[in-house]
C-alpha cells in the first residue's frame, strides 16, 4: 500500500499534458450582442434573408430567457456582452512556420496518440500549402462523394448552393426557442458542417469534420445539420483525439440529425478541449444541444460520444423516435479529471410505436472532478410497444470526486417496458492487485481496467477512433490514478 | 382561481385565530418554534410544478381549495362506526392508539394502561403537562431543513401528537398500533397528525400506523412523524395509508439513525385522491442501516407520490430500498428516491430499486432514482423499471386452467407479496393481506 500511496502522489503532481495556443490574428467584431451584430454576421456571410429573419426571432426570444440553473454544474456566471460573435481565422500565416516552433509538449501528445507528422502540422496549426497530403485526400474524397450526390460542405457553402434543404431542415429538430444556448446559437452561429444524403445511397466512408478543408478551427457557435434522406445510411465522425486548441471560452453549439424512413445515422464524437490547469483555471464551457429526429419508419440514430475535454460538459444527445419501429442508441463515455464538472445524458422520447432506445453511460470521475448522468426517457401516450434499457455506471478514482446519477423516466403508455439500473464503485481493489503482481505499472493497470469498463462505448465508435479513443483516455487520466 | 397570496393568507390568518389556543402556548420554546414555522411559510409559500421536487405533482386541487381546522372535536359518531376498519382491532391485547383529527381519544384506544417496563407512550398534552423538558429535549434533535410548505404548516399548526419514547435494553417484540383517523362533519377540514418516537441503546420497537380517511369530502391530512434510533436500537415503523377517494395525505417522515442502530420502513399507500409520502433517513453515525420498503396502489384519478432521502453522512452505513408501484385506471405515480453519500461516508453500500407494474393505457408513471456520491469508496447501485405482466407467465397460467382474470390477480399479488413479506410482523401481515385484496381487487 506504501508504495502505492506514493505512486499516486507521484501521479497526480504530473503536469497535464495539452498545451494551449491562444495567439492567432482573427478578424473580430467588437464584444457584445445586438440585432446588429446579428444583421452583420449574416452580412458577412452573404445569408439570404430567411437566415437573417430566422436569427432575429431567435435574438428576439433569447432576450426573454433565463440561463437554466438546474444543471449540477458551478461555475462563474457568463457575461454575454463581453463575448465577440464573430471571428473568421483571418490567414495561417500567423501561425508557428514549422514543428519545431511548436510547444514540444503537445507534440508529445501527438505522439503518445500516434498521430501522423503531416497531421499534427494540422492540428497545431502550423502553415500548411495545398499540397498537404490529408487535404490533397480530402479533396479526392470529395470527388467521390460528389459522384453519388452527397452533400458534404461547411454550413455556409450550404446555405449559398442549398438554401431549399437548409431552409426545410434548420430548426426542425432543435427549434430556435429551444434552450438558452440553443437559442443563442440560432441567433449568433458561425458556421458548421452540412450534410445531405440521398435516397438509398450507403455513404461509403466515415465523414469527418477532419476532412472538411477549411476546418482546423473550431467554431464557438457551431450548427451542424445532417440528414439522411429514405433508405440512405452515415456515419459522421465529430471532433478527433488530438488537443483542440482554441481561443474561445464558451461554446455552445447545436447539432441537428433528420433520418427520413429507413435511414441510419450514426454519430460518434471525441471531444477533447482544454479541461483547465491542475487548480481548475481556465478550460472551455461547452454547452451542447444535440439531437436526432427519426423521422421515418425504422429509421435509426446512434449517438456515441467520449467526452474527456472542457472544464464545463453540458450536453444531452437525444432522439425523438417519431417515426414506427424507429430506434434511438446513446454509447457514452465521460471522464472528469482536476475540476472538471459534467452534466452528461441523453433524452429518449418514444413517440412512434414499436421504438425501442438503450442508453449506456459510463462515467469516470477523478481528481476533483463531478460527473453527472442525468437521462429522460420518456413514452408517450402513443408510443405503443415502448422499449427502453439504460445503464449507466461511474466508477470512482480518487478520494475528492463525485458521481451523480439522475435518471427521469416517464411512461404514459402500459405496453411500455423501461428498466434502468445503474451503479456506482471505487475502481476494484483486487482487479488493481492482479495485475500489479501480473508486473503491470500502477498506471497500466489503472488504464487496462478503465478501458474494459468502458469497453462496451468504445466497440460503437468506428475501428482507428476506437483505438484512439483509448489512448485518450490514458492520456487524460495521467495523473489521476488512485 | 385563487392567487398565490390568498392561497397563503388564508393559512395565516387562520393561525392568527388560533395561535393564542394551540397546544402549549405558554411554553416559550415551543411558542417560538410555531413562530419561524410560520414566517418560514410566509417566505416560502406552497411548492409548484416549477420545483423540482413536485415537478410531476400537481397541488393546485389542494391549494385552490381553503381547508379550515375543525371548529369543535368530533363526539357525533360511534366507536363501532370505525371499530371495524382499525387496525389491530383482531388483536386485543396489542397497544392500539387512536387519534381524530390528529388529537389523541383515550376511549378509542386499548391496552394503554400497564405498559411494558420501558415503554413510554404519552399524547404531547399530557407530556407539555408532565415533563415538558423530554419533549423539548427530542423536538429539537431534529434541523427540519428539508421543510417545505406543508410540513412547515403541520409545525405551526399541530394541536397534539403522541410521544413515544422506549429506554435502555427494553426490547418489545409485539407491535404497537396507531390509528390515524380523519372524520369531520365540517367541509374540507384540514388536520395535522404528528409522532415523535425515541428508541433508546440497545431497544426494539415495532410500530403500525394507520392512516384512514372518513370523510366523503374532501379533506387534507398534513402528517408529520420524526423518529429516533439511538445506538444498536431497532425501530420497524410501518405505515398504512388508506385515505378516501377525496382525501388528500400529504406526510413528512423524518429518521435519524445513529451508531450501529437499524431503521426499517415499510410504507402501503392503498390510495387517496393524493397521497405525498416524504421520508428523510440520516444515516448520521457509523454502522448505521436503513431499509426501506414500500408498495403504493393507484387507481383511478388518484395520485401517489413517495420521495425518498438517504443520507449516507458517516463511513460504513447501508441503506437498501425497494418501492414497488401498481397503476390502473387514469392514475399516476411518482417515485423519486435520491441518495446522497457525503464526502467522508466512504464504504457505504446503498441499494435502491423502483419496480412498476402498469396495468390500464391511462396510467402515468414518473421515476427518478437517483445517486449523488461524493465519496470514492463505496458500492451504490439503483434500478428501476416499468412494464406490464408477463404475457408468457400469463400464459402458462392459463394454459393450466386457471382462468385470465384469476391469473392476473394472482400474478399481481405475487408482485406486491414482495414487500409484505419483508414485514416480519405477523399478525399485521395477516390483517394487511386480505385488505390489500379488496384494495386490489376493487380497483381492478
Amino acid at each position: 500500500m506504501k508504495t502505492k500511496n506514493h505512486s499516486i502522489e507521484e501521479l497526480t503532481q504530473k503536469e497535464y499534458k495539452y498545451g494551449f495556443v491562444s495567439n492567432i490574428e482573427m478578424d473580430t467584431v467588437p464584444a457584445g450582442l445586438n440585432e446588429d451584430v446579428i444583421r452583420l454576421i449574416s452580412a458577412k456571410k452573404e445569408e439570404p434573408s430567411f437566415m437573417l429573419e430566422w436569427r432575429l426571432k431567435a435574438y428576439s426570444h433569447w432576450l426573454k430567457m433565463k440561463e437554466p440553473t438546474w444543471h449540477n454544474l458551478h461555475y462563474p456566471p457568463i457575461d454575454f456582452q463581453k463575448i465577440s460573435y464573430y471571428a473568421a481565422p483571418k490567414s495561417k500565416k500567423s501561425g508557428p512556420k514549422t514543428l519545431e516552433e511548436v510547444d514540444p509538449e503537445i507534440l508529445a501528445t501527438f505522439k503518445k496518440l500516434g498521430i501522423p507528422l503531416e497531421e499534427q502540422k494540422l492540428f497545431s496549426g502550423v502553415a500548411v500549402d495545398a499540397v498537404l497530403d490529408s487535404v490533397s485526400v480530402a479533396t479526392t474524397f470529395k470527388e467521390k462523394l460528389g459522384a453519388l450526390g452527397i452533400i458534404f460542405c461547411s454550413f455556409s457553402d450550404a446555405v449559398k448552393n442549398h438554401p431549399q434543404l437548409v431552409q426545410q431542415y434548420l430548426g426542425s429538430v432543435v427549434p430556435y426557442s429551444d434552450n438558452f444556448f440553443a437559442t443563442l446559437n440560432s441567433a449568433v452561429f458561425s458556421d458548421g458542417s452540412f450534410v445531405y444524403i440521398p435516397k438509398g445511397v450507403r455513404c461509403p466512408m466515415e465523414l469527418s469534420t477532419y476532412f472538411r478543408i477549411n476546418t482546423q478551427e473550431t467554431g464557438q457557435f457551431e450548427r451542424t445539420l445532417i440528414i439522411a434522406d429514405e433508405g440512405s445510411s452515415v456515419s459522421y465522425l465529430e471532433g478527433c483525439t488530438a488537443p483542440i486548441r482554441d481561443t474561445n471560452q464558451l461554446h455552445a453549439a447545436v447539432v441537428e440529425l433528420v433520418a427520413l424512413d429507413n435511414a441510419q445515422i450514426k454519430y460518434s464524437t471525441i471531444q477533447n478541449w482544454y479541461p483547465g490547469d491542475k487548480e481548475g483555471k481556465g478550460g472551455i464551457y461547452n454547452f451542447v444541444t444535440k439531437r436526432g429526429k427519426c423521422k421515418g419508419h425504422n429509421s435509426k440514430i446512434s449517438w456515441t460520444q467520449v467526452e474527456t475535454g472542457s472544464a464545463i460538459t453540458w450536453k444531452y444527445p437525444s432522439c425523438i423516435l417519431q417515426g414506427d419501429n424507429s430506434i434511438g442508441e446513446f454509447y457514452s463515455v465521460a471522464l472528469t479529471n482536476n475540476f472538471q464538472q459534467a452534466d452528461t445524458g441523453t433524452k429518449m422520447i418514444h413517440i412512434g410505436k414499436n421504438t425501442s432506445s438503450t442508453i449506456i453511460s459510463k462515467g469516470i470521475s477523478a481528481g476533483h472532478g463531478q460527473n453527472t448522468y442525468r437521462g429522460a426517457v420518456t413514452i408517450q401516450k402513443s408510443a405503443e410497444n415502448g422499449r427502453n434499457y439504460s445503464q449507466c455506471d461511474s466508477l470512482l478514482l480518487g478520494e475528492l470526486c463525485g458521481a451523480h446519477t439522475f435518471p427521469y423516466l416517464s411512461v404514459n403508455n402500459a405496453s411500455a417496458q423501461v428498466e434502468h439500473e445503474a451503479s456506482t464503485t471505487k475502481i476494484g481493489e483486487d482487479q488493481l492487485f492482479y495485475c500489479r503482481q501480473r508486473g503491470l505499472s500502477q498506471e497500466d493497470a489503472v488504464n487496462l481496467i478503465v478501458n474494459g469498463f468502458c469497453k462496451k462505448v468504445f466497440k460503437e465508435l468506428p475501428m482507428e477512433f476506437a483505438v484512439e479513443a483509448q489512448k485518450l483516455l490514458n492520456v487524460s487520466l495521467e495523473g489521476s490514478v488512485g | 382561481m385563487i392567487s398565490t397570496n390568498q392561497k397563503i393568507s388564508h393559512y395565516l390568518d387562520a393561525f392568527q385565530k388560533v395561535e393564542n389556543s394551540l397546544l402549549g402556548n405558554e411554553i416559550p420554546w415551543l411558542k417560538q418554534f410555531r413562530a419561524k414555522a410560520i414566517a418560514e411559510f410566509e417566505n416560502l409559500g406552497f411548492p409548484s410544478t416549477q420545483d423540482e421536487d413536485w415537478r410531476f405533482t400537481e397541488i393546485e386541487t389542494i391549494t385552490n381549495k381553503k381547508f379550515d381546522l375543525p371548529a369543535k372535536e368530533e363526539t357525533d359518531y360511534q366507536k363501532n362506526e370505525i371499530h371495524g376498519s382499525l387496525l389491530g382491532h383482531c388483536s386485543p391485547d396489542k397497544i392500539q392508539l387512536t387519534f381524530i383529527n390528529g388529537i389523541f381519544k383515550e376511549d378509542f384506544s386499548k391496552n394503554i394502561k400497564n405498559l411494558p417496563s420501558g415503554l413510554k407512550i404519552k399524547n404531547f398534552k399530557s407530556m407539555i403537562k408532565d415533563e415538558p423538558k423530554t419533549l423539548e429535549k427530542y423536538f429539537n434533535s431534529f434541523e427540519r431543513l428539508d421543510s417545505d410548505g406543508f410540513s412547515l404548516l403541520n409545525d405551526a399548526f399541530f394541536n397534539d401528537g403522541l410521544f413515544i419514547s422506549l429506554s435502555k435494553g427494553a426490547v418489545l417484540k409485539d407491535e404497537i398500533y396507531l390509528n390515524f383517523i380523519t372524520h369531520s362533519s365540517h367541509k374540507d377540514p384540514v388536520v395535522y397528525p404528528r409522532l415523535l418516537c425515541f428508541a433508546d441503546r440497545d431497544s426494539e420497537l415495532n410500530l403500525v400506523e394507520l392512516n384512514l380517511g372518513e370523510v366523503p369530502l374532501n379533506y387534507l391530512a398534513l402528517s408529520a412523524s420524526e423518529l429516533i434510533c439511538a445506538e444498536n436500537s431497532k425501530i420497524n415503523y410501518c405505515k398504512v395509508q388508506k385515505e378516501s377517494s377525496s382525501g388528500f395525505h400529504l406526510a413528512k417522515i423524518r429518521a435519524q439513525v445513529q451508531r450501529n442502530s437499524r431503521f426499517y420502513s415499510h410504507s402501503i399507500a392503498l390510495g387517496g385522491s393524493m397521497v405525498r409520502n416524504n421520508l428523510n433517513v440520516a444515516l448520521a453515525e457509523e454502522g448505521a442501516e436503513c431499509v426501506l420498503n414500500g408498495l403504493y396502489l393507484a387507481s383511478g384519478q388518484e395520485l401517489i407520490d413517495n420521495h425518498t432521502q438517504i443520507e449516507h453522512l458517516k463511513p460504513h452505513t447501508t441503506s437498501r430500498e425497494l418501492y414497488k408501484g401498481i397503476l390502473n385506471g387514469k392514475s399516476k405515480a411518482v417515485f423519486n428516491g435520491s441518495i446522497l453519500v457525503h464526502a467522508n461516508a466512504q464504504k457505504t453500500d446503498a441499494l435502491q430499486t423502483n419496480k412498476n407494474l402498469l396495468l390500464s393505457q391511462d396510467c402515468h408513471i414518473h421515476t427518478k432514482p437517483g445517486l449523488k456520491i461524493f465519496a470514492n469508496d463505496v458500492k451504490c447501485k439503483h434500478g428501476a423499471t416499468v412494464g406490464q405482466m408477463d404475457q408468457d407467465v400469463l400464459f402458462y397460467l392459463r394454459s393450466r386452467g386457471i382462468p385470465k382474470e384469476e391469473a392476473q390477480k394472482l400474478l399481481i399479488v405475487a408482485f406486491a407479496s414482495e414487500i409484505i413479506d419483508q414485514i416480519q410482523l405477523e399478525t399485521f401481515q395477516n390483517q394487511l393481506t386480505p385488505i390489500l385484496f379488496t384494495t386490489l381487487m376493487g380497483k381492478n
